[in-house]
C-alpha cells in the first residue's frame, strides 16, 4: 500500500519506477525526494504526494535538487518522531494528486498519537490534514460539559494556575537573588 | 470501572492550531469551554469570535441575546436564577446549560468579555412591571447604544426607564409615553418614537436620524421648523420622517410658504446613502429642495402617501374594486391571526399590514402598514374581525390562514362561533402564557392542516393530537404511544425524561414500518437524563459511523436549508431499506435522521 521504503539514511533508496513504454502519451517520469526523523528511518516520497507539505515543496523549489542530490541529502525532520512522520507520509501518499475529500475517515485513530501528529502536520504545513486534525481534536469534547473539557483537554483549574503563577514567581524571585548575589561577589 | 477518558494537552498546541480547532466547534461547546477557567475565558476572548451584537430583553424573564451568524439566547426566570435556558440558533433548540453558578449580571459580564464587547447593544423593555430590582445593575448597564421600549411597558416604566437608562446612539420607543420631553437625550444617532408631533421636541432632539410617529402633522409646526433648520437649527440631522397616525389635510403649499424651494420633478430619482448602512440607498422621487443658509446645504422635502394604506381602501370601496384588488396578485407570505388580550389580523410580506381588533366587535381596528408607515387607523366600512379576514383572504388570494397562534387569551368561547373561518388554517400556535384550558380546547376545536406548534405542557391532550401533520413541536411528558400516532414528517419534542426502553421500543417499531412520514426527530430532555445509547440500540442491529463523518440532511419543509449529522448510528428499515441515523448528544438531546433516496 504505501510507497515509503525504510533504511538507515546511508542505505541507498531503491530507483523510481518509470511509465510503461505503451502508454498512450508519454508520461514524465516521477521525482522522487528523501525525508527522515528522528529515528534516522528514510522514506521515499514522491514529489507530487510532497505537494501537500507547503513546507518540503517550499524547500525542494528553492534547493532545487537533483535526483541524486536529492537521494544523498535527505530532508531532515529532527523534531517529529519516525512513528508520526510515518502516518503523515502514508497520508500525502494516499491522497497524492486527488482532490482532497471533505471528510477524511483514514485518519490515524490513535487518540495518543494525535497530539504529536496536529505538531508535525502544523510543522509541515500540510493544510487540508492539518483541519482534519482539528476537526479530530474538537470532536473529543463535542457535548461535554465545562469541567469534563477541561479534564480530556487537560486544563488546569484556577486554583492549580495561581498555584503554578506562585511558583514560577518566587522561583524568579529566587532567581533574580541569586543573581544579584552573585554581581555582588563579583564585585568584591 | 470509569471508562478511559481521553486526554489531549489542549492548551500547548499552538495558538494558531488551537483557533483552526475553535472554527471546527459550534458555539455551545466554545462557551463551555470558556466556562472551564479563567486562562480558557482569555482564550475565548483571543478567537474573536464575530457577532453583532449582545442585547438584553427584559420581560417577566430576562434574556441575553448573542446575536450573530451562530446566535444564541439565554433566558433567566430572575435575576436570582442560576440555570438559565439557552436556546442555541438555530439546530439545536434549546437546552439548560452547565450551570457555572453565574446569575444574570455575572453572565452578561461573562459573555461581553469572551466576545470582545466593550458595552451592551440593544435593551429592550417589554412587558416589565417595575424596574426597581435593575437599577441595582446600573454600572452593568451603562454604556449600551440603543434603548427599546416595546408597546407592552407600561407609561410608568417607560418613563422611569427614560431617565435612568441613556442610551448612546439610539432611542425607540414604540408607543406614546406622556410627559418624557426632558428625558429625551440629544444628539442621538436616531430616535424613533411615537408621540404628539411639537416643535420644540423636534428641536432637542438634533438626531441624525428622527423618525416621529405622531398623531396629526401641523403644516404650521413643520413650516417653522423648516426656517428653522435653513436658519442653523438641528445641525445633525440628514434624514427625518414624519408620519401622521390620521390622514393629514397638511398642504405642501403650506409646509413651504414663506422659504425660497426649487421643485423637482417627479420623474427625477435620486439616491440618498444611508450612513448607517453603505448598501442601503433611499431613493428620493421628485420632492422641493431647500437650502440651509450658513453652510449651503441642501435638504430634498417629499410628501408620501402609502399605496398599500391606499389599495387596501380602494378595495373596500365596492364589490368592483375589490375585484380589481384581487387580480393586482399583490405578494404576501400568509395571512396569520394572533389571538391575545387583542386579536391581530397580520397580511405578513414585504409590504405588510396588521389589523388589531380591541375585540370581536370592534369596527374600527388599528392598522400598521409594514414597514415604513408604522400604525393609523383604517378607514371604517363597518367590518368586524371576520368579515376583515374575509376580505383580506380574498384581495390577497389566500385559500387559508398561515397561522392561528393563541396567546395569552382568557377564554375562547365567543371564537368558536368563527370555526368556519378557520375550518382550513396551515400551523396552531399556541403560546407558553395561554392558559392550560384555553390550550386544551384550542387543540380539540381548532384543527391545523400542516404544523401544530405548542410551546407548553399541556395536560391531558394526547387523544387530541392529530396525525400526519408535516411537523408536530412541543412540549409534553413522552410516551410512546403519542409519538407512534403522530406520524409527523418532522416532530421535536421536549420532554421532562427519555426512557431508554420507550425510544428501543420505538426503534423497532420504526424498523417495523410505524411512523413511515418521520424525516426529522428531535427529543430533548429538560433534566439530564441517563440514557444511554447501547441501551437505546440494544437488539438492533446498527452500523456506527465515525465521529469524524458529517452528512447533509436535507430539510423536508425548506430545500435551503442543510442538517449537519456527525457520526451517529445508523439503522435500516426492513421493508423500504430506508436508513436511519440516531445519536444521543450530550446528556439531553436524541436525535433521529431519516434518509431518503
Amino acid at each position: 500500500m504505501s510507497s515509503t521504503e525504510q533504511g538507515t539514511s546511508s542505505a541507498a533508496p531503491a530507483e523510481p519506477t518509470t511509465a510503461p513504454e505503451s502508454a498512450a502519451a508519454p508520461e514524465v517520469p516521477e521525482s522522487f525526494y528523501y525525508v527522515h526523523g528522528k529515528d534516522k528511518v528514510v522514506h521515499k516520497v514522491s514529489a507530487g504526494a510532497l505537494q501537500h507539505s507547503a513546507l518540503i515543496h517550499g524547500m525542494i523549489s528553492n534547493l532545487g535538487y537533483t535526483e541524486e542530490q536529492a537521494k544523498a541529502n535527505p530532508f531532515p525532520f529532527e523534531n517529529i518522531d519516525g512513528d508520526i512522520l510515518q502516518m503523515v507520509v502514508d497520508w500525502c501518499n494516499q491522497h497524492k494528486g486527488k482532490p482532497t475529500p471533505p471528510e477524511d475517515t483514514n485518519l490515524p485513530k490513535q487518540k495518543e498519537k494525535l497530539f504529536d501528529l496536529v505538531l508535525a502536520v502544523n510543522y509541515l504545513e500540510i493544510k487540508e490534514l492539518l483541519t482534519y486534525c482539528c476537526k479530530q481534536v474538537a470532536m473529543m469534547v463535542k457535548g461535554k460539559s465545562p469541567e469534563e473539557i477541561r479534564e480530556i483537554w487537560m486544563i488546569p483549574t484556577d486554583a492549580e494556575d495561581e498555584a503554578a503563577e506562585k511558583e514560577a514567581k518566587k522561583r524568579a524571585g529566587k532567581e533574580a537573588a541569586g543573581e544579584t548575589a552573585a554581581a555582588a561577589g563579583d564585585a568584591k | 470501572m470509569d471508562a478511559v477518558v481521553p486526554r489531549f494537552p489542549f492548551l500547548r498546541l499552538p495558538e494558531d492550531v488551537q483557533m483552526k480547532t475553535f472554527g471546527q466547534m459550534p458555539m455551545m461547546e466554545i462557551l463551555n469551554f470558556s466556562l472551564s477557567s479563567k486562562q480558557t475565558k482569555s482564550t475565548a476572548r483571543k478567537l474573536k469570535l464575530k457577532i453583532h451584537g449582545i442585547d438584553v430583553h427584559i420581560n417577566e424573564q430576562i434574556g441575553i441575546t448573542v446575536a450573530g451568524y451562530q446566535r444564541f439566547v439565554l433566558t433567566f426566570r430572575g435575576l436570582e436564577d442560576i440555570a438559565p435556558k439557552a436556546e442555541f440558533c438555530w439546530h439545536v433548540f434549546s437546552q439548560f446549560i452547565p450551570n457555572p453558578g453565574f446569575q444574570f449580571e455575572h453572565w452578561l459580564n461573562h459573555l461581553l468579555y469572551i466576545f470582545n464587547q466593550s458595552r451592551i447593544r440593544i435593551i429592550v423593555f417589554d412587558r416589565v412591571p417595575c424596574i426597581q430590582d435593575l437599577l441595582s445593575f446600573r454600572r452593568t448597564f451603562d454604556k449600551f447604544q440603543t434603548l427599546w421600549i416595546y408597546p407592552r411597558c407600561p407609561d410608568h416604566v417607560a418613563k422611569e426607564v427614560l431617565t435612568k437608562f441613556r442610551p448612546e446612539n439610539k432611542l425607540i420607543i414604540h408607543k406614546n409615553v406622556p410627559d418624557i420631553d426632558n428625558s429625551i437625550t440629544s444628539n442621538l444617532d436616531k430616535i424613533h418614537m411615537k408621540t404628539i408631533l411639537e416643535l420644540d421636541k423636534l428641536l432637542i432632539m438634533n438626531s441624525r436620524f428622527i423618525d416621529m410617529f405622531t398623531q396629526n402633522i401641523s403644516s404650521r409646526d413643520i413650516n417653522r421648523f423648516l426656517k428653522l433648520w435653513i436658519a442653523g437649527s438641528n445641525g445633525n440631522l440628514e434624514m427625518l420622517f414624519i408620519q401622521s397616525e390620521n390622514p393629514t389635510d397638511s398642504e405642501i403649499n403650506q409646509v413651504l410658504k414663506g422659504i425660497s424651494h426649487e421643485n423637482v420633478a417627479d420623474d427625477v430619482e435620486r439616491q440618498y446613502p444611508d450612513w448607517r448602512n453603505k448598501a442601503l440607498n433611499w431613493i428620493v422621487k421628485g420632492g422641493f429642495d431647500i437650502r440651509r443658509r450658513g453652510d449651503g446645504a441642501i435638504a430634498t422635502i417629499t410628501y408620501v402617501e402609502n399605496r398599500f394604506f391606499k389599495i387596501l381602501n380602494f378595495s373596500l370601496s365596492s364589490k368592483q374594486t375589490k375585484s380589481t384588488v384581487r387580480k393586482l396578485k399583490l405578494k404576501i407570505y400568509g395571512i396569520d391571526v394572533h389571538i391575545n388580550e387583542q386579536i391581530g389580523i397580520n397580511a405578513a410580506g414585504r409590504q405588510g399590514i396588521v389589523l388589531t381588533f380591541r375585540g370581536l366587535e370592534d369596527m374600527s381596528p388599528k392598522a400598521e402598514f409594514r414597514w415604513r408607515v408604522p400604525s393609523q387607523f383604517i378607514s371604517n366600512p363597518g367590518f368586524r374581525f371576520e368579515q376583515w379576514i374575509n376580505h383580506l383572504l380574498y384581495i390577497f388570494n389566500q385559500s387559508e390562514i398561515r397561522n392561528l397562534v393563541f396567546g395569552g387569551v382568557p377564554c375562547i368561547q365567543r371564537l368558536l362561533n368563527f370555526r368556519r373561518t378557520f375550518d382550513k388554517f396551515q400551523t396552531l400556535w399556541i403560546y407558553a402564557r395561554c392558559p392550560d384550558h384555553v390550550a386544551k380546547e384550542a387543540v380539540i376545536k381548532f384543527q391545523p392542516e400542516k404544523k401544530l406548534v405548542i410551546d407548553k405542557h399541556v395536560p391531558d391532550i394526547d387523544n387530541y393530537i392529530i396525525s400526519n401533520l408535516d411537523k408536530i413541536h412541543m412540549k409534553t411528558t413522552l410516551e410512546l404511544d403519542e409519538l407512534l400516532i403522530m406520524n409527523s414528517k418532522s416532530i421535536a419534542i421536549f420532554t421532562p425524561k427519555i426512557s431508554c426502553r420507550d425510544m428501543n421500543q420505538f426503534l423497532k417499531l420504526w424498523i417495523a414500518g410505524s411512523n413511515r412520514n418521520l424525516a426529522m426527530l428531535f427529543i430533548q430532555s429538560e433534566n439530564p437524563t441517563d440514557l444511554e445509547i447501547n441501551q437505546v440500540l440494544k437488539g438492533i442491529s446498527h452500523e456506527k459511523v465515525s465521529d469524524d463523518v458529517r452528512r447533509k440532511f436535507p430539510d423536508p419543509r425548506n430545500k435551503k436549508v442543510r442538517w449537519i449529522v456527525n457520526g451517529g448510528f445508523d439503522i435500516k428499515r426492513g421493508r423500504d431499506g430506508a436508513i436511519a441515523t440516531v445519536d444521543y448528544v450530550g446528556d439531553r438531546n436524541f436525535k433521529m435522521f431519516v434518509w431518503r433516496s
